[in-house]
């Protein structure tokens, strides 16, 4: 009788297993390098577009205000923008509202009268003070003394408004530019590259 | 007899295989998760809001070219309106290929002296909001939240207009309407003044010299009949 055994063993070489360790950590190095980077491109991005989306929201605020407002008036380096808007809408504490509160929210209803500059309308027996300014990393709009917060961001977002004024209207020429949290140089051309433009122009005649 | 022992050695690689696409899904899905958050707020959100100013401006115009009938074509001023208590409204009227739509209400809110009417023209626009109901808005704002819905109001399972201001924005018949997609409504009014084609009775481009004491510059009111120059000087019928 003959009993065959084919249990094997098998192992590897010194040489084998330094050749795999060796390519292993350098897939290892890779996969990891590739996760960081593509963690920190990701984070970039979404704060970039985080960013830009505030970009947007500061010029659509400040175009709507802009179109309704009566006069614009900016500082001398661009940054606060300061306008009188009409009162269209009754708010809470306003003599309509105080008199039937299912009013608050709802128009206003003009008023005309004959002024030195021609026919004036006007809602309500004064106007709204809106101002647009920087405050540290956010940006601030204050109506009548109400502070919001209309966008914030760690990377430096610049609004400048310069405010030309025409025979009887007025137009804003704005821009909006930060500074994207991945670039390495901080030069003024990652700023620049940012930009975003707009152009609204009063849809009222322009007082003062 | 020959007996054969062999040792199998397998592993589980079926299970590392489900485990890797498992993760690299869930990564995968993070990602476009958060893709489609930033599209909608970058993209169909911001486009809406556009959108719906741009059809309250065409309620606008719409509207407008009635009031100017009012002068120019007076038959044919409001043809198909609706008209209660002194307001004129029309019915919602839908175009684009989004679907876009607007309504206006005017009315003669006031007379200056001449008996011209000033209209009021208040419009609304509504525009869709392409995408899932669910999408991620942040509605804080500061460093770390983004304020999503601070400025742009989307709707998303009620109409929040007639909601808090009624249908026509004037504060009556409010009501919790549901709607089927996403919205964004808008609104806008706008003044349409009585402009007469006659600056001044006269003007002069330069200088005037004029005839001296032995001239007069007369004007007469035509519905009461031809010019008679006798009562220039009879403060009793000013004509």
């Amino acid at each position: 009788m003959k009993l065959k055994s084919s249990q094997t063993v098998a192992g590897f070489t010194l040489t084998e297993m330094l050749v795999s360790v060796s390519l292993s950590s350098i897939i290892l190095a890779a996969a990891i390098t590739c996760g960081v980077s593509l963690q920190k491109s990701f984070n970039a991005v979404d704060n970039y577009f985080t960013t830009h989306m505030q970009q947007i929201r500061i010029i659509d605020y400040l175009n709507r205000d802009v179109k309704r407002g009566l006069i614009v008036t900016t500082s001398v380096d661009l940054q606060t923008v300061t306008m009188s808007i009409p009162n269209y809408i009754i708010k809470t504490g306003d003599t309509e509202a105080v008199a039937n509160p299912d009013l608050v929210g709802t128009p206003r209803t003009p008023a005309v009268s004959y002024t030195a500059n021609g026919w004036q309308v006007d809602y309500g027996p004064s106007t709204a003070t809106v101002v647009y300014s920087i405050n540290g990393n956010s940006i601030l709009r204050t109506e009548n003394g109400v502070v919001t917060t209309i966008a914030s961001s760690t990377d430096q977002l610049v609004p400048a408004t310069t405010d030309v004024e025409l025979s009887n209207t007025e137009y804003a020429k704005t821009s909006v530019t930060f500074m994207p949290i991945f670039t390495l140089s901080g030069s003024q051309a990652s700023r620049t590259g940012t930009s975003l433009f707009a152009t609204a122009y009063l849809r009222n005649k322009r007082r003062g | 007899m020959q007996t054969s022992t062999r040792l199998s050695e397998r592993g589980n690689v079926l299970l590392c295989v489900l485990c890797t696409i498992l993760v690299v899904s869930v990564i995968g899905g993070n990602v476009l998760l958060n893709c489609m958050t930033r599209y909608n707020a970058a993209s169909s959100q911001v486009r809406s809001w556009k959108e719906s100013l741009d059809a309250a401006e065409t309620g606008g115009d719409i509207a407008y070219a009635e009031v100017r009938k009012k002068v120019l074509d007076r038959t044919h001023a409001f043809n198909g309106w609706n008209y209660s208590g002194g307001i004129y409204s029309n019915s919602q009227v839908i175009y684009g290929q989004d679907n876009l739509s607007t309504s206006a209400t005017v009315d003669a809110f006031h007379y200056d002296s001449n008996g011209n009417p000033w209209y009021r023209i208040r419009t609304k626009g509504t525009a869709p909001v392409l995408g899932l109901k669910r999408v991620g808005m942040d509605d804080r704002m500061g460093l770390n939240n983004r304020g999503d819905s601070l400025l742009r109001k989307i709707d998303f399972n009620y109409d929040h207009f007639v909601a808090t201001y009624g249908p026509n924005g004037d504060g009556l018949n409010k009501a919790l309407v549901p709607i089927s997609r996403p919205q964004v409504t808008r609104r806008v009014e706008l003044i349409a003044a009585p402009m007469t084609p006659f600056e001044a009775a006269i003007k002069a481009g330069g200088t005037f010299y004029g005839l001296g004491s032995a001239a007069y510059i007369d004007s007469f009111r035509s519905s009461t009949g031809p010019y008679d120059a006798s009562v220039r000087n009879n403060p009793s019928d000013p004509r």
